[in-house]
């Protein structure tokens, strides 16, 4: 069955099988690895990403579900080569162990700073209890997600949270 | 992990959608956010799958007099965001809200989690106490089903071979709502739920509704609590005898998650402490601070 869609600005096209995964599809079919396969139930969120804007798990969609879409992978996030506001802030807060989790996180960061001006730490722990870190980073991870709101929006104000 | 393989199709209207599972061999797909784990797990292997993803006029939500229209394919992140639904009926918007996680609410819907009738699904003592009906469409005819009646058990509810579930209709309740949701973590599916609805006026509680979720049964209103406290000062005092009673008769989901004693606890705890926060003349829709220190006011011991 034909699959076309835009990822990360770019139209690409497959015959694939129904039951194919969109997370297997971009891996597998569209070579795009950096979209992670954790618990493949749904819980983990390491394969987080945007469609239509909208983050989701893609391990829970079919490819043919996506027909038409637009996806957002963590390779769409850099721009000619630089890292992109999420990914800076990721590096500089040492936000990452072993990585696993990183590429969801990342989109995860993407949706939020396009969503909201103004995050809390309690509301960004609240908005990313879908994306798992099983080295528990989480400390450096909402360090760096709080960074990159300051960053991309130029507040100094720092919130905080409990 | 792989589902076994099927025939897929993705009608852009009803009708397309009904003829297509009119044969008996096509199981819709909604958001897909239970089956696709279901199929992955091979527990479920459908020959063929009719996707609703593109079928606008489910998408709708509307207000048609005194009632609320949700259509089947509105997602739960659609309802928490929806500003109809947050000025009509927002005890759905916070039930929508504790459901799983983001991602999984941006997919899920109200028909699909409705449909797959998982026990603990967040809608199911909500819609029961709103009094809401479900509007349920075959080639043929077009029903309305309450939502005391849908329900069955364990994912199994009142629709038949080629009927689909078209939307969800609620009717407006004026006064507040506290939705409560036990789980160890908040996306986890509940160990025990609790929805109450309740007005006040002039000091006396009037019009109470609670409704309790993560059941074998379906959800089930607690009839004999509300009575007892209908029209009564607030003194959950009074109710005690007769909640412990009739969860006593309740009959809890009984897994691995939590044992059906262990469960009926819960039910009356979170009852308990919803009715003494009332009493203490607190509103304590998003008060209660769960384990984890947040104020979800929706999940946590």
């Amino acid at each position: 069955m034909k699959v076309k869609l835009r990822i990360n600005g770019e139209e690409r096209e497959a015959d694939v099988e129904p039951r194919l995964l969109l997370v297997h599809f971009i891996r597998d079919v569209l070579k795009l690895k950096g979209t992670h396969v954790g618990c493949e139930t749904g819980h983990c969120g390491a394969c987080t990403v945007l469609m239509d804007g909208k983050p989701i798990k893609s391990c829970q969609v079919f490819a043919v579900q996506a027909d038409g879409t637009e996806i957002i992978t963590v390779e769409g996030l850099e721009r000619d080569g630089k890292l992109s506001v999420e990914q800076q802030a990721f590096v500089d807060n040492f936000a990452i162990q072993c990585g696993y989790c990183t590429p969801g996180m990342l989109v995860m960061t993407r949706y939020l700073l396009g969503k909201y001006e103004k995050l809390s730490r309690e509301e960004i722990r609240e908005k990313i209890h879908g994306n798992y870190c099983m080295c528990t980073g989480y400390v450096q991870i909402i360090n760096a997600i709080e960074d990159a709101f300051r960053r991309a929006k130029g507040s100094e104000g720092k919130e905080t949270g409990s | 992990m792989y589902p076994s393989n099927f025939e897929y199709y993705r009608p852009s209207n009803l009708n397309e959608a009904l003829e297509l599972l009119a044969n008996g061999e096509c199981r819709p797909i909604a958001g897909g956010q239970s089956l696709v784990p279901l199929m992955k797990l091979r527990i479920v292997a459908p020959k063929c799958l009719v996707d609703l993803g593109r079928i606008e006029s489910l998408r709708t939500i509307a207000i048609e007099g005194d009632v609320l229209k949700v259509g089947a394919m509105v997602t739960h992140e659609e309802i928490v965001e929806s500003q109809i639904i947050e000025e009509f009926s927002p005890v759905l918007a916070l039930t929508a809200e504790s459901i799983g996680d983001l991602q999984v609410r941006n997919r899920g819907t109200i028909g699909g989690s409705l449909a797959h009738a998982d026990p603990s699904a967040n809608y199911l003592p909500t819609l029961l106490a709103l009094e809401a009906e479900v509007v349920v469409v075959s080639p043929l005819a077009r029903r309305v089903v309450p939502m005391a009646d849908f329900v069955k058990g364990p994912y199994t509810t009142d629709l038949r071979q080629g009927e689909l579930l078209e939307a969800v209709m609620i009717p407006r309740y004026r006064g507040r709502g506290i939705v409560e949701k036990f789980a160890i973590r908040k996306a986890d599916f509940a160990i025990g739920l609790v929805t109450m609805l309740y007005k006040v006026i002039e000091g006396k509680l009037d019009d109470l509704r609670l409704a309790v979720g993560a059941l074998a049964t379906g959800p089930v209103r607690l009839r004999k609590v509300e009575e007892k406290l209908r029209g009564g000062e607030l003194n959950p005092k009074a109710a005690e005898d007769v909640l412990k009673e009739e969860v006593a008769l309740l009959q809890p989901v009984d897994d691995i998650h939590g044992g059906a004693e262990y469960r009926r606890r819960v039910i009356f705890t979170l009852v308990k402490r919803m009715l003494e926060g009332l009493a203490r003349g607190r509103d304590n829709e998003g008060q209660v601070e769960d384990q984890w220190g947040g104020k979800g006011g929706r999940c946590g011991a």
